[in-house]
């Protein structure tokens, strides 16, 4: 059996006094798109961000690709990672987050080049082949030279995803990344995620888009109050729900589905 | 009275380059706590934030000039001895340095914190962040205050005149003594300092607009 590219178990996050994830046990296989649905506040975010522990999670464990992410575990206590690991485990992690987080200092080029020759040690020759071979991927390379701020909310969305892609991650995390754009320029960003899933990227997909969610992922979780309430295929889970809970936050995309 | 000044012009100059001395050491030490403070202040662990919130709060609660006079009387008293130029230096920069701190931890701070997300999601450690993506976009916002400090330090250093430094302003006051042509030679005096801070606040404006792409 292959190892899973993200197993989760019984993960555990609080913040002060809010429970956001109360055991999340997950399992993505290398290939899979596996789509998070949810309310605002499910924790859908929340668990992305412990994935490459952007957040540090209280209990539980998550690995990537066989590797615990962010602590050590020793006689049953756990310490946190040396910075100098847990951002080699981050590189290994790719993530698009809702509101692009271009670095506005650098072209679009600059944005990609910066984490090969960083991260990846590439020379900077290297690291410009390599940044202009995946802004052309994303359809961009006319843009190597722009600004974040000279870029559409969808041009800069791509420049982000090739960014994340140019680190070759195991992983692919996508954070609600078409909710900041405008209806129109939504379709370019799925389009090349639609690509990226058919040519075997593991990603965990935090969306609203159901009809992306329904054409492109192979199974569908769907989080409420911090816990994972139903998994299935994305046709058992959109057209057939079980749970209450699922019917009543499917009831508001109704119309999307005939 | 134009010879009396033309005479006069080579003790104004020297005093002047004091000045100019003096600034340039205190916005170098200055800048260099404030940066190590800013750092302190915002990603520090909490008792050195504290020690420098202290520091900086009360350096900035403390008029410069009593600062001076404590430095000037009361190293010599625990037995260090740096001079007139020396107590200067210190008092001037460990003032500075207050300012600069806020100066710098505003800048920081006013950077979105998605930006430093996007940087450790890439695999970037704490020092990278700060010298690609966090600090290239501060700088932005630190320039201008931080040109506004530099030149409230300048005109600050007339200040050692009164610990007998001879800067600009005792250099200015010993012509007037010797001549009594007073006007004249503080219209000269005022010109100097008006020339090195628009000078500063010039230069500030250049590297603004090098960076004017950052005005999001």
């Amino acid at each position: 059996m292959d190892t899973p590219i993200l197993q989760a178990a019984g993960v555990h996050k609080r913040f002060g006094t809010l429970e956001v994830l109360r055991g999340i046990d997950l399992t993505v296989r290398r290939g899979e798109v596996v789509a998070l649905i949810g309310a605002s506040g499910s924790g859908k975010t929340t668990l992305l961000r412990c994935i490459n522990l952007l957040e540090e999670y209280d209990h539980g464990q998550i690995f990537v690709d066989g590797e615990l992410i962010g602590y050590r575990e020793q006689d049953g206590r756990r310490t946190l990672l040396p910075e100098r690991v847990i951002a080699r485990q981050r590189a290994h992690i790719g993530m698009v987050f809702q509101s692009f987080n271009l670095f506005p200092h650098m072209t679009a080029e600059g944005n990609i080049v910066l984490g090969l020759m960083r991260v990846q040690g590439k020379s900077r020759r290297e690291a410009t082949d390599t940044a202009r071979g995946w802004l052309d991927r994303v359809g961009l390379l006319d843009k190597v030279a722009a600004y974040p701020y000279q870029l559409s909310g969808g041009q800069q969305q791509r420049v982000a995803i090739a960014r994340a892609l140019a680190m070759e991650p195991k992983l692919m995390l996508f954070d609600e990344v078409t909710s900041a754009l405008d209806p129109e320029l939504v379709g370019e960003v799925l389009l090349v995620m639609q690509d990226l899933a058919r040519t075997g990227m593991t990603m965990l997909v935090v969306s609203h888009e159901m009809l992306f969610v329904r054409e492109v992922a192979h199974r569908v979780v769907f989080m409420d109050g911090g816990r994972l309430i139903e998994e299935g295929s994305p046709h058992e889970l959109l057209m057939n729900p079980r749970s209450e809970r699922l019917k009543s936050f499917l009831m508001r995309f109704q119309g999307v589905f005939r | 009275m134009w010879h009396e000044l033309w005479i006069a012009f080579p003790a104004l100059l020297r005093g002047l380059a004091v000045t100019l001395e003096l600034s340039a050491v205190v916005i170098v030490l200055g800048s260099t706590i404030g940066y190590l403070g800013g750092l302190s202040l915002e990603y520090g662990p909490k008792p050195l934030w504290a020690a420098v919130r202290v520091y900086v709060d009360t350096l900035r609660g403390i008029p410069v000039l009593v600062l001076l006079f404590a430095v000037f009387y009361g190293l010599p008293i625990v037995g260090i001895q740096i001079g007139a130029f020396g107590a200067g230096v210190v008092a001037l920069s460990v003032f500075a340095g207050a300012h600069m701190t806020e100066v710098v931890r505003g800048g920081i701070a006013s950077i979105p914190r998605t930006q430093g997300d996007a940087a450790k999601a890439i695999g970037l450690q704490f020092w990278e962040r700060l010298r690609w993506v966090i600090l290239p976009q501060a700088v932005r916002r630190i320039l201008p205050p931080w040109v506004n400090t530099a030149v409230e330090l300048v005109k600050g250093s007339s200040l050692v005149s009164l610990i007998g430094v001879v800067e600009l302003l005792l250099a200015t006051q010993q012509v007037v003594g010797r001549t009594f042509i007073v006007i004249p030679t503080y219209t000269l005096a005022g010109l100097m300092y008006f020339v090195v801070n628009y000078g500063i606040s010039r230069l500030g404006a250049l590297v603004e607009r090098r960076y004017a792409f950052l005005s999001y």
